[in-house]
């Protein structure tokens, strides 16, 4: 399977969410279908602290609240910032 | 059908920012000590954001998306407790009849401090009798108990109208008192107004083994599910919906969102299949899930058809 390299802003959101998610995932096995609660086991807080972590990874605001609430995955988190 | 039994307008107006700022408190004494200045004030300005739809636009867009059908907007009256609010607790009243005028999707509970006296019954008399509510909310962590008796009065009009009371159970915002809580402190009153039914708001998931118990041997005490959506992230909602199931209160379940409250953590659609894939995993009988989603709701609330047709004493 040919594998989607990643920009600088997706490494360095999966690299929060391995740190954040205490699953000890390696980036290999963090992939983008994976949802941030159900699979990855982020909890309510983890979820802020992960909001938080991004934009100052990134140096800008990109959510609001309605993103916030639509996000359910990896990819998701992605696409936010490919919308940006 | 589905209808929410708890929510409220997401306005300053409504829930006041001395009601968030008790939030935020909570929720920054949960996060770890190394994030920045920079990064809590983001927090705060991301949590506050979630108060800005005074005209209930996302609030009925997310309905939409989501299938729910009504929502019971909640009055909670900060007025005795909270000092310098912007608007008096009539006004609070006037802007949900405004809203009631203008959208038939919602439905509201009135809601008046028992400290008021005289004046605070009346109001609740004239929202019930001339603006359509039809129901009383009881905000505990405003500081009494739902077994206040200065709250007897209101129960009465509530027991001649069959008009349903919801009671917030468990903590609330830091800047209030969790002293009456407790899911037992509406017990005086479920007793002595048999003929009321009580909504235990939260209560299906907070505190849930005692509220249940008290739901189990009280047959107008209901359990109001919203709260749920940290169970669910938790992976511990199915099994309380099962504790619950296991003691014969499939009829007693209300499902809730308490919106704007819980938006961070997911879209409204998000909490609807949670409680439809429950029915998916055999947690639910098909039965259940419509009791959930409405059946319950409408017999409280006495609605016979698919929309918001009737009980109105307007």
């Amino acid at each position: 399977m040919t594998q989607v390299a990643l920009n600088d802003n997706q490494l360095a959101v999966k690299q929060i969410l391995i740190s954040l998610c205490q699953k000890n995932l390696n980036h290999e096995e963090l992939n983008g279908g994976m949802k941030l609660f159900e699979d990855l086991g982020v909890d309510s807080l983890q979820f802020i602290r992960l909001i938080l972590e991004i934009e100052t990874s990134v140096g800008k605001k990109v959510f609001d609240v309605e993103t916030i609430a639509n996000l359910k995955t990896v990819n998701d988190l992605y696409e936010v910032l490919e919308t940006q | 059908m589905i209808i929410d039994c708890h929510s409220h307008i997401a306005s300053r107006t409504v829930l006041p920012p001395q009601f968030f700022d008790g939030w935020l408190k909570t929720v920054r004494a949960h996060l770890p000590s190394n994030l920045d200045a920079m990064q809590m004030e983001r927090m705060d300005e991301l949590l506050r954001a979630l108060n800005e739809d005074p005209q209930s636009v996302k609030h009925i867009a997310e309905m939409e998306t989501a299938g729910i059908d009504l929502a019971v907007l909640l009055v909670i009256d900060f007025g005795i407790i909270y000092k310098d609010l912007p608007i008096t607790i009539e006004e609070v009243h006037l802007e949900h009849k405004r809203l009631l005028e203008r959208s038939n999707r919602f439905i509201a509970f009135s809601g008046v401090d028992p400290r008021r006296g005289k004046e605070g019954l009346e109001l609740f008399e004239k929202a019930v009798t001339d603006w359509g509510f039809r129901g009383l909310k009881i905000y505990a962590p405003c500081g009494y108990s739902p077994s206040d008796k200065r709250l007897f009065p209101f129960y009465e009009i509530c027991s001649a109208r069959k008009l349903p009371v919801l009671t917030h159970v468990g903590p609330s915002s830091a800047t209030l008192s969790f002293r009456h809580t407790n899911p037992l402190g509406v017990d005086t009153a479920a007793l002595n107004f048999p003929n009321v039914n009580f909504i235990l708001g939260h209560a299906g998931v907070t505190l849930y083994r005692q509220a249940g118990l008290i739901a189990q041997y009280r047959p107008n005490i209901y359990l109001d599910l919203s709260g749920f959506q940290a169970e669910v992230t938790r992976g511990s909602f199915r099994n309380i919906l099962k504790w619950h199931l296991s003691r014969g209160l499939s009829r007693r379940l209300l499902f809730g969102t308490d919106w704007p409250i819980h938006r961070f953590f997911g879209s409204q659609q998000r909490w609807v299949n949670e409680i439809r894939n429950c029915e998916a995993a055999g947690v639910l009988s098909a039965e259940d899930t419509e009791n959930i989603l409405s059946g319950n709701m409408k017999s409280l609330l006495g609605i016979t058809g698919e929309g918001n047709d009737t009980g109105s004493t307007k």
